[in-house]
């Protein structure tokens, strides 16, 4: 039976890549691109950074795609890679403490252009939420935020977020729930009415 | 169940994962205590709002902008550090031919110093013969003993005339003729 790659589980895939084909690295890449862009973004809280991120990624995934064993699930794997950067990432920009107008994000940008004040539709108090949630997310410790966003936006199971982050099973449930305390009291602070 | 008890089970409770006798607590506290039950219903309703987030797309020139880095990353040439870790000599694995070129010269190293650093006496057989010889013409050379000299006498005579003649030899040779 012919099965296309579309139907073909991510293992399958990786071991297609890892025997030369290409077409295996597109399905992943077009699988996974916008899950873990997101994944990404609301770590770092900068979206061209993040997209940076993701295709360093996914350029990780294509060199080292030999360094994948089916002893773990890929989703966890990549997932693992992703972290590890935005990780690096968030350290480095943590030391350069400069900000600029192109560092802003995307939702950033697009918020300026509007303006706040002559939209007050729907539309803005979704997007004020989101940007609260967003600015509330950076403020958590990097322990929390990586944990929260696997669990409550990706919504990884936590075996799989106790695999990605390299701890044990209690220490992750223990952290997902002072983190939601956490960011709730964060949002609080911001003045954000549930 | 106390408050503090009641926070550190909000996540349990949420994702079911309490026990049936905690679970009762857990409620029987969330109806009694208004500040724990306003925590609840806040932290539920974030959750509500954080898988309701707006999702984000990858922007247009993404694919191509990937593309791009794999299409570099594959004409790129290797580095002289690749190039050596995929050298394979003969067919060999680089650690494999590392271990026979060492061997080969620990080999030459040791050949070497058995043929040229040699440390036993040099013997010039040449000179060795030349002595030996001239040796023997002397014996030839000494006088017979006067017939009316007594055999003492003369033995005493040779004795010393044969000391006399004998050359200096710095070697002494033990056995053989």
């Amino acid at each position: 039976m012919n099965m296309s790659n579309y139907d073909l589980s991510d293992e399958v895939l990786i071991k297609k890549f890892q025997n030369g084909d290409i077409s295996a690295y597109n399905q992943i890449v077009y699988r996974y691109k916008d899950k873990l862009l997101n994944f990404i973004y609301r770590y770092l809280n900068d979206i061209d950074r993040a997209e940076d991120l993701l295709q360093d990624t996914f350029m990780k995934l294509y060199t080292h795609k030999d360094s994948y064993q089916e002893i773990a699930k890929f989703s966890t794997w990549l997932y693992t890679i992703a972290a590890n950067l935005s990780k690096t990432e968030l350290r480095k920009l943590k030391r350069r403490k400069t900000f600029s107008v192109t560092e802003l994000s995307r939702e950033d940008r697009k918020f300026i252009i509007r303006g706040i004040e002559n939209d007050p539709s729907e539309q803005y108090l979704n997007d004020n939420l989101d940007k609260n949630i967003q600015k509330s997310l950076s403020e958590l410790p990097n322990d929390f935020k990586t944990i929260i966003i696997l669990r409550d936006i990706q919504e990884l199971s936590y075996d799989e977020i106790s695999k990605i982050v390299g701890l044990p099973l209690g220490t992750v449930k223990s952290r997902i729930n002072r983190g939601r305390i956490k960011l709730q009291e964060l949002l609080k602070k911001r003045s954000v009415k549930y | 169940m106390n408050c503090h008890d009641f926070e550190s089970n909000i996540s349990n409770y949420i994702e079911s994962e309490l026990k049936q006798t905690v679970r009762q607590s857990f409620h029987k506290h969330k109806d009694d205590c208004i500040d724990c039950k306003k925590k609840y219903i806040e932290i539920s309703e974030m959750l509500k709002n954080l898988s309701n987030l707006t999702s984000i797309t990858t922007s247009n020139q993404f694919i191509t902008n990937l593309n791009d880095k794999i299409y570099n990353v594959d004409n790129m040439r290797p580095s002289i550090w690749k190039k050596l870790a995929n050298w394979q000599p003969l067919g060999l694995q680089p650690a494999s031919a590392l271990g026979i070129a060492f061997a080969c010269f620990l080999f030459l190293f040791a050949s070497y110093n058995l043929v040229y650093i040699d440390t036993l006496p040099e013997i010039d057989i040449n000179k060795l013969s030349n002595n030996n010889q001239r040796l023997n013409n002397q014996n030839s050379l000494v006088k017979p003993p006067m017939p009316n000299s007594s055999i003492a006498d003369s033995d005493t005579s040779v004795s010393l005339n044969r000391r006399s003649s004998l050359p200096k030899h710095n070697i002494k040779l033990t056995g053989g003729n």
